[in-house]
Order: structure tokens, then sequence, then C-alpha cells
């Protein structure tokens, strides 16, 4: 059947693009033998089929589909002019934070036009993967793959196999930055399908805190494949304040991993937004690896039209005393399906662990569905764990009520909708961001606001 | 009766003219509204009394359009136009303004924000330009003061923890800067102390006007000593069964409405009376 010929020529094309990487260049040793890895990983087993479990809400079928290129080889994007705006006009956030902290990325390879790295401090190290790869890469060899994605996750496998980039952040022990690090990854199929693996290591030493902004932008030129992988490491008592904002085009596949590794006392504050793309998938991997650290995992995904949109969490208490906090919220339009996957593991020693979840999900059209499954697996009984999940439509005394004050109805349901929304977005702590996503959230809305 | 006093001075404004209304439950057909007759002219506050179960809220709830409720018989026209054919936000921004029962808590919606919202909303259907947000701050600070909404209300979520007194605050807050034609005050008093209760009245009288009609619709006659109508009704089982002017109110308090309930068959008769 044709379907199967056309499933191999896309895992073909990323198989030989992954190659074609691995054959460039002089590489250190420990990471051709990441690359190796993982892509006989890749390639043994191929794309996760529809009836595996893992993957029952995400369909890939559209990655097989389609050969992709690795890097049509358009001019750089900061030499068109036209094209800048329309993949930088998308984020309000990119323009506004033309800050000298700034690693944009087309199609996984750095754009140093776009990018400034200026006045950092001492113990802060803020570059380009590449830059550090060179001679035997000991800048990233403590920690990249650390988080053993690679050996887990067919994607994060496939993304260890390909990257050509990325952004490296590290903070040294006891040093605090104030002033958010923002990654800019910009899928640009203006010359054809493109697959890109964009890749995030952030570390941050004991006692050590940043902030960081990565958002992921694509056009509607055509089909992109992004397919990408964060790892964070805080070390003890550290504190991490991430936001991932995913905006794709029309024909975007987004598959977006984040794995983070927390030490004792440790704090995360993550931050996800997923406005939707052909399909998205954004997964949260969170491992509580020391005792007393916490994380605060705040997301948000909106659908509409046929998009098909996936959040996953996985948060493992593996040491005593760990918090985490995990409040997600879907809105669903048109005939958009999403699902919300969030598990908590706490293992038998992780006594005194307190984990709770709440989801909520608004539904605002007939056809639109929503899968939410929350669970839970508990493995002692000193802890303290809720979880709740609700599904609804707006509420018509509500919508009557703003009516009965000259609101036209659908301007009431945009409001009710924003303010919905909003709650997630409020709890962002750079106010940059804060204030985009007040703006992005009304530009997604059906209907004028007014 | 309201007849006379509307043609005895100058020829006021018919603001509101209802005609044997019938209207019923639309999910079990269960008839509420059996005939209701009324005509409120400009400048005139009508007051609405009556037991529980005899239709006020529901009177309230078709006049604002709400759904829920099916109108069998009758009409209902508001300065001459049919009311029962507009949405609820066009009889909000042709002036129509309903004080609820139970103000709906809106979260994340900030209180001034949607007020901004609402106020353009009539502004614009009238052919007036919006108000921007600097402007709109200046018209509503002497409103809030006669209200006493703090600072904090006003920036709090519609409603949000507000207790029963702010809410209905808030309500008459927003008559304040809405300036309706037509106010229907449903239960405006219900779940007050008696400071709110003189707050809140004290802002309704602050607004009544020879441009502005009022219906007042309660329980109790407490409300209607703050706020004086000049005709008092009493609904009983979907009929205006009574009509008179406030000392109507009083002889309510002091007899109860088993008093109106026993007088039985002269219930026909008084809603006549008061149509023609």
């Amino acid at each position: 059947m044709t379907s199967v010929v056309a499933a191999s020529e896309g895992v073909d094309s990323l198989v030989a693009a992954a190659r074609a990487v691995a054959g460039r260049g002089s590489v250190p040793g420990w990471l051709e033998q990441l690359r190796k890895e993982s892509l006989a990983s890749f390639a043994d087993r191929g794309l996760p089929a529809s009836r595996d479990e893992a993957w029952r809400f995400t369909d890939t079928a559209p990655i097989a589909r389609q050969a992709w290129g690795a890097d049509p080889s358009a001019a750089p994007l900061h030499a068109r002019p036209a094209a800048l705006e329309a993949f930088l006009g998308l984020s309000r956030v990119v323009s506004a934070s033309r800050t000298s902290r700034q690693l944009v990325f087309v199609n996984g390879r750095l754009d140093p036009e776009l990018s400034t790295v200026d006045g950092l401090g001492a113990g802060v190290r803020f570059e380009p993967m590449a830059r550090l790869l060179k001679g035997e890469g000991e800048g990233l060899r403590p920690h990249l793959g650390l988080t053993g994605g690679h050996q887990k996750h067919p994607f994060a496998a496939l993304n260890a196999s390909s990257f050509a980039d990325g952004a490296a952040l590290h903070v040294d022990a006891g040093v605090v930055v104030q002033e958010p690090f923002h990654v800019v990854h910009v899928a640009d199929a203006s010359s054809g399908p493109v697959a890109s693996h964009p890749r995030l290591l952030v570390v941050l030493g004991e006692n050590a805190q940043a902030s960081i902004v990565e958002s992921f932008v694509g056009g509607d030129d055509g089909p992109a494949f992004v397919n990408s992988v964060a790892e964070v490491y805080l070390g003890p008592h550290a504190t991490l304040d991430q936001t991932t904002l995913q905006e794709g085009g029309a024909a975007t596949l987004h598959l977006g991993a984040l794995f983070a590794h927390q030490d004792r006392g440790s704090q995360l504050f993550a931050h996800l937004f997923s406005f939707g793309a052909r399909v998205a998938r954004s997964e949260l991997s969170v491992a509580l690896h020391g005792e007393g650290s916490g994380v605060t995992l705040d997301g948000l995904f909106l659908a509409k039209g046929g998009q098909q949109v996936e959040l996953r969490t996985l948060i493992d208490h593996a040491k005593a005393h760990c918090g985490s906090q995990e409040y997600v919220k879907g809105v669903l339009d048109g005939t958009a399906r999403g699902a919300f996957e969030g598990r908590i593991v706490v293992r038998p020693h992780a006594i005194k662990s307190d984990a709770h979840q709440k989801n909520r999900n608004l539904v605002l059209s007939r056809e639109a569905l929503v899968d939410t499954k929350p669970q839970l697996e508990i493995y002692n009984d000193d802890v303290k764990c809720t979880h709740g999940s609700s599904t609804g439509r707006l509420d018509a005394d509500a919508l009557f009520y703003l009516r009965s004050r000259g609101l036209s109805e659908p301007a009431a349901r945009a409001l009710l909708t924003s303010a919905f929304a909003a709650e997630i977005a409020e709890r962002v702590k750079v106010e940059t961001v804060r204030e985009y996503l007040q703006h992005r959230i009304l530009r997604w809305l059906p209907g004028e606001a007014a | 009766m309201n007849g006379e006093r509307g043609t005895s001075e100058k020829k006021e404004m018919t603001m509101l003219q209802i005609e044997n209304l019938h209207a019923r439950i639309q999910d079990d057909g269960t008839e509420i509204l059996k005939g209701i007759d009324l005509t409120i002219r400009a400048g005139e506050v009508h007051a609405i009394m009556g037991p529980n179960g005899s239709g006020k809220s529901t009177l309230a709830h078709v006049l604002s359009g709400r759904d829920g409720y099916e109108v069998t018989a009758g009409r209902v026209l508001y300065q001459g136009k049919d009311l029962l054919a507009m949405a609820p936000e066009i009889r909000a921004r042709e002036g129509v303004f309903l004080s609820f029962q139970y103000p709906v808590e809106i979260p994340g919606v900030a209180n001034t924000y949607f007020l901004r919202m609402s106020l353009n909303a009539v502004r614009k259907h009238r052919g007036l330009p919006e108000i921007d947000a600097m402007d709109f701050m200046e018209l509503i600070e002497g409103k809030a003061k006669l209200l006493e909404m703090e600072d904090a209300l006003m920036a709090r979520s519609v409603n949000e923890g507000f207790s029963g007194g702010e809410k209905k605050r808030n309500e008459i807050f927003q008559m304040a800067v809405l300036d309706p034609k037509l106010a229907i005050l449903d239960e405006t008093d219900s779940g007050l102390d008696i400071d709110a209760l003189r707050v809140v009245a004290t802002g309704i009288n602050a607004l009544r006007s020879p441009e502005r009609a009022m219906l007042v619709i309660t329980h109790y006659q407490r409300l209607l000593n703050y706020i004086e109508p000049d005709v008092v009704h009493v609904l009983a089982d979907g009929r205006i069964v009574k009509t008179g002017d406030r000392t109507l109110a009083h002889l309510l308090e002091e007899k109860g409405y088993g008093w109106i309930e026993a007088e039985g068959a002269a219930a026909g008769t008084t809603a006549a009376v008061a149509k023609g």
C-alpha cells in the first residue's frame, strides 16, 4: 500500500539526515558514541504506532508521510526582512526581547546576526552548543544526555542523533541572574519541508538562580517538523524559572520534550504554553532527585480548527520531602483534539511527598474533544497527594450576565474564554512574556473581543 | 390609578407596556405568568410585591431575555418597540438594565475592564464614540463614591468573593454607569444588612429621574421604606391582583400576603382596572 511506502520515506529522510550530521566534521568521541546509539535506537524502533499507549493521542503518521530536508539552503533569515518580520512578528516576545541575551536558531542552526550575548557576569555562560563541541567538548560532556531521555523516548533519540546546534546555559554556584535568557527556534519551511532538532541545556550550580524563555515559532509556508529536547539540571538549592512558548504554523508538527533533574532543595518553576500546530505534543519529565526539591508546573494548551495538541507530564518523587504543584488548562475549539496526561510517581522511600495536580478544560464547540488522564502511582503511605480534573463549557449564567450588560454573545464568549486562559498566563514571572501572552490569547480567540 | 397619574400633568412617555403576558417554563411547561398587565411611564417607580412563587423573578427574567422561558401570549413594548423580539444585549444597549437577584461571579475579568466594555457596547449602539480608559476612570469616580465602591473592589474580578452587600452595590454601580432608561431591580434587598441596604437605596434614589423608569421587585416592604414607589402592585399566582399607592406596601407589611390571597375573586377585576 502507498501509505507503507510513504511511511518509510519520512523515517528514511530523517535517518539519512542524522547520518549526514554524524559524518560532518570532527565530533568528540563521546558524542559520536551518543549519536550512534541514539540513531540505532531510533532506526530500530521506528515511529511509535498509534496502538502504543504513550502515543495514543498524538498521530505521528504525518511525520512518516513526508520526506524531510535537513536544512533547505535558503538565504539566512536576517537577510530576508519580509520573512524575518513574518516569523519574529509572530512573537512580540522576540522583538521585545532584543536584549543582550538572545540566541536565535533557524531550522536548528544559529543565526549569528539575530543573536546577541553581551554583558554576562562572571560565572555565567550562554552560548551556542556548536562552539562547545569543538575539541573534546568538555563544556557539554558532563551533562548532555545525562537525563537519559534518548534511551527512553524515540524522538529524544532522534534529536540526540541529529541536533546540529543548540543553546547551552551554565550558571555557576552562588550566581544569581535576574535578566531572563531567550532562546528562539524558528521553523522556516519556505524552501521546502524541513525537519529540525532544537536542543537546550540548562545547568545551574548550587544556589544559582536564573530565568529562561524558550520560544518556538513557525510560519504557514509548508510542512515543518520540529523535534526539540531540553535538559535541565538544577544543583542543590538552585532556582530556575523556565517558560516554553510553542506557536506552530498550519503545517507544523511539533514534538517537544523537557527532561529536568533536580538536586536537593532546588526549585523549578515551569510554564508551558502551546498555541497549537497541526500536531503539537509537549512533554515535561521532572525527576525530583534530591530531598526537599520542588516543582511548580503551569500549563496552557489551546487548539482550534483541526489541530491536535497533547500535553504530558511526569513528575517523579524519588526522594523524601519533595513537592509538586501542577496546574494545567486546556481550551479546545473547532474540531480540535486535546489531551492531557499527568503522571505522578511517588517512590517507596519518598515520604512526606506533597503532590497536587489540577486540570481544567474548556470546550467551546460541539466537535472539539479533550482526553484527560491523571495517573497517580503512590508507593508509600506518608504522602499528601490530590488531583482533580474537570472539563466543561462556558457558564451559561455568566454568558447571560455579560449579555445583559450589552456585550454581544461572541464578545461575551471571548471575554470568558480569555479569562479562563489568562489565569495560567498571569502566573508567568517574566513581565514581557506575561504581557505578550495576554495579547496572544486575545489573538487566538474567535470573534472580536469588544 | 397609574393611568390617571401619567396623564394628569404633562404627557410622560410610556416606557414599558406589558399586555396580557403569559409565560411558562420551557423545560416542563409549567405556566408561571398568567396574564400580566402593567404600564410604566418615564419618571415613575413601580414596585411589584408578592409571596414566593408568585412569578416575580420570572417576570424579571422574561423582561431581560433569559433563556428557559416561553412566552405563550401577550406582548411587551419598551418605548413602543417589541422588547421580547430583542436579544438580551440589544435590550441592554437600548437602555434596559436588570439588577440581578444573584449577581454572577466572573473569575479573571476585572470589574472596571468589564464595565468599560459594557459601556462602550452601549455607546456604540447609540452612535457615540468609545470612551478611553482615562475618561472612563473619571466618569466612574463619583458613581463609585456614591456606592462606596472602594478601589480594591473595582480592581477585583467581577463579583468574585464579594459579600452579598458588595455584589448588590456593584449592580447599582453598574446601573449608574450604564445610565439605563428602564431599570428592573430584582430582589435587590435580599441578603443585605441594614447598612448595605441604606447604601444601595441611596444609590437607587440618586438615579431617580424624570427620564428614567424603575420596576422594583421585592418580597418585603423593607426596601420601600427607602425607595418610595409611586405605584405598588401585588403579584399572586402569576397575576397582578391589586394595585395601589405606597400605602398598599404598608398594609401588606401589617397583614401579610394572606390577606390579599383571601380576596381571591377580586383578582381578575383589579387587574382589569390596572390595565384600563
